[in-house]
């Protein structure tokens, strides 16, 4: 079995390469968090709270961000493969063992990624500590420490969330019909399991309570919470994903015409066709708008709080290390989330290029399709993540309006678009070069590989 | 009419390394196939068959020679020039996976109107499906067909966008015999007055459905076969496997 893991890691490297880079950020993130908290447990006193103070922002924002991510690039690495599950049950492997396999692959790469990330993180900590810790003086002198202890509970941690997040999966490549192996598989519709149904009632029961705490609450309590109803938010979008994103990608694309041009009807179809894929890119997108969109909109809004406190005009604008403190890991992560996840089924997909070639589509129509993919994505991302955006102003305002009467909301328009923009950029790097490298195989070769 | 005009075609690969000689796949092939006729290649295996169909429907660039289709030089087209060929007057019909996963049956049907962005007639992809029988299977997505049925749909396509000539590349190799006939007997009908069929086959009894049978060995055309029945075809396959060995 052993030989069967690490050989079918290595034959499907392009696929596991892409979760692979995800959890190297990951575990980066989590050591640059483990270092501060374990600093500030050393030093203790005014540097511990204000360590504690900043890593409970990255870890919470991280930790949304990479159970999201996450979650979603284990299921599409396992999805990817779901023929090879089907050859394996056909040559006489029982559904417990490939599931054992599969858990087994993906701890390995959880574990040998987050090691990478540790590794990696190492010598730029106190870079990026230095960097970050301008708006803090207290921290002047404050050299960071990462113990053997934080380096093993980083890798743990990390490992854990890439297992439980493709668990799942794994339990749906031990269910493989070894029939899938013979034909194209159909995809699977829709579903949600209990544990997203938990997760998104979880979320609305805190978004509940987060609320009734703010009533007449003092605006420092609500400045202290309100930049985490953004990422809160989109943590239920994301856990009831699989039934939200089809829906909402299906009806908005179907406003546009679909003689509008042969490119924008196959882009789609394939959109709304491979789920998985859809899901993991869209997620990790939404969340990186909605944590962008969501700072800015309750700072805002609680700068308008401030305006009428103060009778002076108050504006909200942090500075770029800051932003990079709270925002940085959950960003990077998004966007890798986001291109890995194009990437690593970019390849699956020649042969769907070469039909679409036999039966005259040029290049130029690929590639437009390939294009409009992501804008697809990015587009359907925007909206949710704008939901969130949107609703955090919302929210902030009705808080601070239960002191502060009268103080209007604002949505963050511009960081939503800005990220959204720059995830567009990211996806069509990723979604084309993949595209062009794929047209230059020639359609006979390519026909021969079934 | 010649639809299909091939002149000292050749084809070759590279080697297995950079410094190895290129390995000739066709060498020097002429023939022509005529509006209506339906043509059937059969050789061993590694004789260049596929390369052929793939090298006369412009899928494959050849090495040397000419290639004319409908009167038209392919080895002088433009790569969105050959796009547009395929599109109008070509259709393909492949051993398996023939449709794009994402689009149904009857979309797949339409696919190259789509393409062309020239309107197919609703009525024409449903009267399409209905004559290969599947017209209770339009609206589903090819993983809910089987193979069969995912061929029968390749020929609805072809019957509903009327290409000049259809090329198919062992069309029954992964069908059960009932299924194969089936799709042979589309294809006959397919090559009618207009239309050309050039069939590269394993299966004698679809060879000699053909109106003319050719047989490839080492990238030639080592017999002609006009009209044969399966024993004829066995027997010059036969005959060549045996020349080659010795």
């Amino acid at each position: 079995m052993i030989r069967l893991v690490f050989a079918d890691l290595a034959a499907n490297a392009r696929i596991w390469l892409g979760i692979l880079i995800v959890t190297v950020a990951t575990g980066a993130i989590g050591a640059f968090s483990a270092a501060l908290i374990e600093t500030g447990v050393m030093l203790g006193g005014k540097i511990l709270e204000l360590l504690i103070g900043l890593s409970s922002s990255v870890i919470l924002l991280t930790g949304i961000a990479a159970l999201v991510v996450l979650g979603s690039i284990a299921n599409l690495t396992v999805s990817l493969q779901q023929r090879n599950y089907a050859l394996w049950q056909l040559v006489g492997m029982s559904p417990g063992l490939i599931r054992l396999v599969v858990v087994s692959q993906l701890a390995i790469v959880g574990v040998f990624g987050a090691l990478l990330g540790c590794l990696f993180a190492g010598p730029l900590l106190q870079v990026l500590f230095d960097y970050v810790r301008t708006p803090f003086p207290g921290l002047g002198s404050v050299r960071l420490v990462l113990g053997a202890g934080s380096f093993c509970w980083v890798i743990c941690s990390t490992a854990t969330i890439v297992v439980l997040g493709g668990w799942r999966g794994a339990r749906h490549a031990s269910q493989v019909a070894p029939l899938e192996a013979l034909r194209e598989p159909e995809p699977r519709g829709a579903t949600m399991g209990w544990v997203r149904w938990v997760t998104f009632v979880g979320v609305v029961a805190c978004l509940c309570a987060m609320m009734v705490s703010f009533v007449g609450a003092d605006v420092a309590l609500i400045a202290s919470q309100a930049v985490f109803i953004g990422p809160i938010i989109a943590g239920g979008l994301a856990a009831i994903g699989p039934i939200l994103f089809p829906a909402l990608l299906r009806a908005w694309t179907a406003v546009v015409p679909q003689r509008a041009s042969a490119a924008w009807y196959l882009a789609r179809h394939s959109a709304g066709y491979r789920l998985s894929q859809s899901t993991a890119a869209i997620s990790p997108l939404m969340v990186a708008i909605a944590m962008a969109g969501g700072l800015y909109s309750a700072g805002e809004t609680l700068a308008n709080g401030s305006s009428i406190q103060t009778n002076a005009a108050q504006s909200f604008a942090p500075g770029v290390d800051s932003v990079v403190l709270i925002l940085g890991g959950p960003l990077l992560l998004s966007a890798l989330g986001a291109a890995m996840t194009v990437f690593m089924s970019g390849h699956l997909r020649r042969r769907e290029f070469a039909l679409i070639q036999s039966a005259g589509g040029t290049h130029g129509t690929i590639l437009t399709g390939a294009t409009f993919e992501a804008v697809i994505y990015i587009l359907t991302a925007a909206m949710l993540g704008t939901v969130a955006t949107v609703a955090t102003g919302l929210i902030t305002a009705w808080a601070v309006s239960t002191t502060l009467p009268g103080t209007a909301a604002s949505f963050g328009i511009a960081p939503t678009m800005a990220v959204a923009g720059a995830g567009l950029l990211l996806l069509l790097v990723a979604t084309v070069i993949p595209t062009a490298v794929a047209l230059r195989h020639e359609v006979p070769q390519t026909l021969a590989c079934t | 009419m010649a639809l299909i005009e091939a002149r000292d075609l050749t084809k070759t690969f590279p080697g297995a390394t950079r410094r190895a000689e290129r390995i000739a796949v066709l060498g020097g092939i002429c023939l022509t196939v005529e509006a209506g006729e339906m043509v059937a290649i059969v050789g061993p295996s590694g004789s260049g068959k596929s390369t052929l169909l793939y090298c006369l429907s412009g899928l494959e660039a050849v090495s040397s020679g000419s290639v004319r289709l409908m009167n038209e030089e392919l080895t002088q087209l433009r790569r969105a020039d050959l796009a547009r060929l395929r599109r109008d007057r070509i259709g393909f019909v492949f051993q398996s996976f023939n449709l794009i996963p994402s689009l149904s049956a009857r979309e797949n049907v339409a696919l190259s109107g789509r393409l062309a962005e020239r309107k197919i007639e609703r009525s024409d992809v449903d009267l399409a499906l209905a004559e290969v029988g599947l017209s209770d299977r339009a609206r589903h997505l090819p993983g809910a067909l089987s193979g069969g049925q995912q061929q029968r749909v390749a020929i609805a396509r072809i019957l509903a966008t009327n290409p000049d000539i259809v090329f198919a590349d062992e069309p029954t190799g992964s069908l059960d015999t009932v299924a194969g006939r089936e799709v042979l007997n589309l294809l006959r009908k397919a090559a009618d007055g207009t239309r050309s069929v050039v069939m590269v086959t394993h299966d004698l009894d679809a060879a000699a459905g053909a109106d003319r049978v050719l047989v490839l060995r080492d990238g030639l055309i080592h017999r002609e076969l006009l009209a044969p029945s399966a024993e004829e075809v066995f027997a010059a396959i036969t005959q060549t496997r045996s020349g080659a060995q010795a």
